[in-house]
């Protein structure tokens, strides 16, 4: 056909549009929120049955809120004087009956790293990428989609966002790491694997015809699967998971308060900083940490700021997923700053004590982005990235 | 002029414009369920706010930046949502088959834009809005919305011509 002009497209678009709001619904669906039914509440997350949403008494969010986060978070990072506590010393983890996060349990080699999810960490080898896991999205009906070979992953120290690979174990976390994902058939792992929360699978184990087995416990209330022929590899890491409050690289598993729970000083070097990355059910979806070097660096690039505006909270709002960067000084102080992938923003509290603004820049996002495989697999980043030069460091928003 | 926030108040002005706000909500989520969800959302959340919402100068504005921000929210969470169209048949078509074929072309362009770029389509070719409104309801500076645009139809162009469902 002949190439067509704007004016050509434009109409074409206007008259599609129209046709197509014709087929828009008539109703609402439920009652306005004027009618004594509704409990406008946005601590409710935005998927989480949205239908219903109107008609979730307040207390389902209570009770979604309350444990135990408020209690735990307080803990982690308090108001005034006090320190922010390692994770080896944290009060949640003495609170919690199950063991240290940051301890390595017996057997783990030194090198492995933790991983956790909504609560629940487990260790798994150094060179295992990110990757995603069977997940039910309500815009396709509830079913479940398996993204059959799982097959958009990242490795360790790269901000590459690759295709399947035959040689890569990896984590994998209920997450829509690619459109292509929609509508694959169904399967299973060709190379070791551990993931998180993945939906129609049962606690138990399974040895499919190519000799790969999975076995499945659960984790309080999150499946860990691990996909291995390697039975001692499957009972080490299933062995390695626990229930955590604040996992091993210091990330909370309730998002944290960056008004609330930061304290600062203006003297000493930062020495510590992991990333905590919160889903809008406010899961922790997964954490990383950064060397000193890094978070000297990104503290230095986070220093001038402006006052938020009017009507701001330092509370970002829930209907995104969230990202806070935990930093550390050698003083014990430290602060949680909340990064927006939406637009591209840090709400930090300053050494005076005020909330800002901070705008990302390629100095102050490199620092725990930059070739950071877990950021790149799991945090979408806005329109705002859409020019800019440290795009690559996320997700493309369809993967 | 200062509302209250009686239901009274609120129902008054939601109900003549609820059709406009359900369509504009299923222009921008492309889906029938995600519409009432996201209008749904947005008017859940002016109610709670409706005394600060109904003294703008212009809440439909801000309420269909609400249904946007719903809507993002969801992709956000859900990643993209398929909307099965049938595919854009490119070369010369005689009516009405051409006609429909590019009805599906745009909505299939629709479905492939990032949430935000495609309430920018929709709010100035189908609400008829100058880049500056656009900006203002989607909260992002004019050449951005100047940007969206210009890309979507550069992105259905690019369909038309090569066939590309994408």
């Amino acid at each position: 056909m002949n190439t067509p002009t704007d004016n050509d497209l434009e109409t074409m678009i206007r008259a599609g549009l129209r046709r197509h709001a014709a087929d828009a619904p008539t109703d609402l669906g439920a009652p306005l929120p004027s009618s004594g039914e509704v409990t406008a509440d946005s601590d409710l997350p935005t998927h989480a049955h949205s239908r219903l949403r109107w008609l979730a008494p307040a207390a389902a969010a209570a009770v979604a809120i309350a444990v135990p986060g408020g209690i735990l978070v307080r803990n982690l990072l308090s108001d005034g004087s006090a320190t922010v506590a390692s994770p080896s010393t944290s009060t949640l983890a003495q609170q919690n009956p199950t063991r240290d996060p940051a301890a390595r349990p017996a057997g783990i080699p030194a090198d492995w790293r933790s991983e956790s999810y909504a609560g629940v960490q487990v260790w798994v080898p150094p060179t295992w990428g990110w990757g995603g896991a069977p997940a039910r999205f309500d815009w396709n009906g509830g079913e479940s989609i398996d993204c059959a070979s799982w097959r958009a992953y990242t490795r360790p120290g790269s901000s590459a966002y690759e295709q399947m690979s035959a040689d890569l174990p990896y984590v994998g976390r209920p997450v829509m790491m690619t459109d292509a994902c929609a509508g694959a058939g169904g399967g299973h792992p060709s190379v070791d694997a551990v993931i998180f929360g993945a939906v129609a699978i049962e606690p138990g184990t399974e040895t499919y015809s190519d000799g790969m087995v999975r076995e499945t416990r659960n984790v309080g209330s999150v499946g860990v699967t691990v996909f291995s022929k390697d039975a001692a590899l499957r009972a080490q890491i299933l062995d390695s998971a626990s229930e955590v409050s604040v996992d091993a690289n210091g990330c909370p598993t309730v998002a944290p308060d960056v008004g609330k729970h930061s304290t600062w000083s203006a003297t000493g070097e930062a020495t510590g900083m992991s990333v905590c990355a919160y889903d809008q059910s406010d899961r922790l979806l997964f954490s990383t940490t950064s060397s000193p070097a890094a978070a000297a660096t990104y503290a230095a690039a986070t220093t001038k700021g402006e006052p938020l505006g009017e009507g701001r909270t330092a509370a970002p709002a829930k209907e995104y997923d969230r990202v806070f960067i935990r930093v550390t000084l050698a003083s014990g102080q430290g602060r949680f700053d909340h990064f927006s992938p939406s637009d591209g923003q840090y709400v930090v509290r300053d050494a005076a004590g005020r909330l800002v603004t901070v705008a990302a820049t390629e100095a102050n996002v490199a620092p725990w982005a930059k070739n950071n495989g877990a950021v790149k697999a799991y945090v979408a980043g806005g329109s705002w990235s859409d020019s800019a030069p440290w795009q690559r460091w996320f997700r493309g928003i369809l993967g | 002029m200062v509302t209250t926030m009686t239901p009274t108040a609120f129902e008054t002005w939601v109900r003549p414009r609820l059709p406009d706000l359900l369509r504009f909500g299923y222009l921008v989520t492309g889906s029938y369920d995600a519409a009432q969800d996201a209008v749904q959302t947005a008017l859940a959340s002016a109610y709670e706010k409706w005394e600060h919402v109904s003294t703008r100068d212009h809440p439909e504005q801000y309420v269909r930046r609400m249904i946007t921000n719903a809507h993002i929210s969801a992709w956000r969470a859900h990643g993209r949502r398929q909307v099965p169209v049938a595919e854009p048949t490119p070369g010369h078509l005689p009516d009405p088959s051409a006609a429909i074929a590019d009805h599906d072309a745009v909505w299939r362009m629709c479905a492939g834009l990032p949430p935000q770029q495609r309430a920018a389509v929709v709010l100035r070719f189908y609400e008829d809005l100058d880049y500056a409104e656009i900006a203002r309801v989607l909260d992002c500076p004019e050449a951005t919305a100047r940007s969206h645009i210009h890309r979507a139809l550069i992105r259905l162009r690019t369909q038309l011509t090569s066939g590309d469902p994408s």
